[in-house]
């Protein structure tokens, strides 16, 4: 029950009003965790063979909204890219 | 200047998370247009020429704007964006000067396909009179030609310019071997120096110092050519 560590990326560094914003993120969740899968099999010789498979298990997390919090306008989340696009306010 | 931005998020658990960010503003233009057109500045005038295609200018300061340029392919100059000291209402003689000399600096995409050229573009005798001379000291080349041939060579600064000069003796141009992106240009000295060669009339005057850049050609594609640095030094 970690709270993920989120963290936001700009596409420029700095810009006017007006202009087009991207914003990224990456999130890093203590709650991600691994599972092993386990391929067992034998040749025709009667050989076994056992090959472990590290699957890494991420916690869902969901954007579910980023806004400018002076005006209240919303940037579009793109869910699946970890993206948001919208414009920089004016004044 | 700054603008919050905040991101509220929640993982599987219900844990939330919510990151503010802050976004740097820049200072907002004091002139944008897509049309040709210009705005006095002080003692320059910023200039968003170009003749076809599409270009939008903006301007923070003389020495401080951008144009966004599409061209398509093609050979001849299609625009030339600038920033121009104006002398007018009378031209000044150039003998009235004892220093003239400019800064400049100019960012332009060295993209294949893509021709320009960076440089002043100086107005002598006036700009559509019977003895005028325009003169082209060209900092930066990217595929771009002048007119008429190489006639000499000079070097100022330590910079080394092949001299071109037009069949009908109205145009002479200094293209640098070097790229020159930014520095200072010594444009009283050559001047002088095409009046010793008897290519400019002693009693030459100058109506226009420009600085901007000649496009040709963008590929089709928008590119961004933004001038960081510009002023006129005179006395």
């Amino acid at each position: 029950m970690a709270t993920p560590v989120v963290t936001p990326k700009l596409d420029q560094a700095s810009y006017e009003p007006g202009d087009p914003i991207t914003v990224s993120w990456t999130v890093v969740d203590a709650d991600n965790s691994t599972e092993t899968l386990r391929l067992e099999g034998t040749d025709s010789q009667g050989n076994a063979v056992v090959v472990n498979v590290t699957v890494n298990r991420l916690d869902p997390f969901t954007m579910n909204r980023v806004w400018w919090p002076r005006t209240g306008a919303n940037l579009a989340i793109n869910q699946a890219t970890r993206t948001a696009t919208g414009t920089v306010p004016t004044a | 200047m700054t603008e919050l931005l905040r991101l509220e998020g929640v993982d599987s658990q219900g844990n939330p998370v919510i990151r503010d960010i802050t976004v740097q503003l820049g200072v907002p233009p004091v002139f944008t247009t897509s049309t040709v057109s210009g705005i006095q500045l002080g003692k320059y005038y910023v200039r968003n020429y170009f003749a076809s295609g599409a270009q939008t200018m903006s301007v923070h300061a003389p020495d401080n704007w951008y144009v966004d340029a599409k061209q398509p392919n093609g050979t001849a100059v299609r625009a030339y964006p600038n920033v121009q000291r104006n002398y007018t209402n009378p031209m000044r003689p150039v003998k009235d000067f004892t220093v003239l000399t400019s800064r400049f600096a100019m960012t332009a995409p060295r993209t294949p396909g893509v021709i320009w050229n960076v440089g002043y573009d100086v107005w002598l005798n006036g700009i559509s009179t019977p003895n005028y001379i325009e003169l082209m000291i060209w900092t930066e080349n990217h595929g771009q030609r002048p007119k008429g041939s190489i006639v000499d060579t000079a070097t100022f600064d330590g910079f080394v310019y092949d001299v071109w000069r037009g069949a009908d003796n109205h145009y002479i141009a200094f293209v640098s071997r070097t790229q020159q992106p930014s520095g200072s240009m010594p444009l009283l000295d050559i001047i002088h120096w095409c009046q010793a060669k008897g290519w400019v009339n002693p009693d030459a005057t100058i109506r226009q110092i420009g600085y901007g850049v000649e496009i040709v050609d963008t590929n089709d594609t928008v590119a961004r050519f933004s001038v960081t640095d510009f002023s006129v030094t005179e006395s």
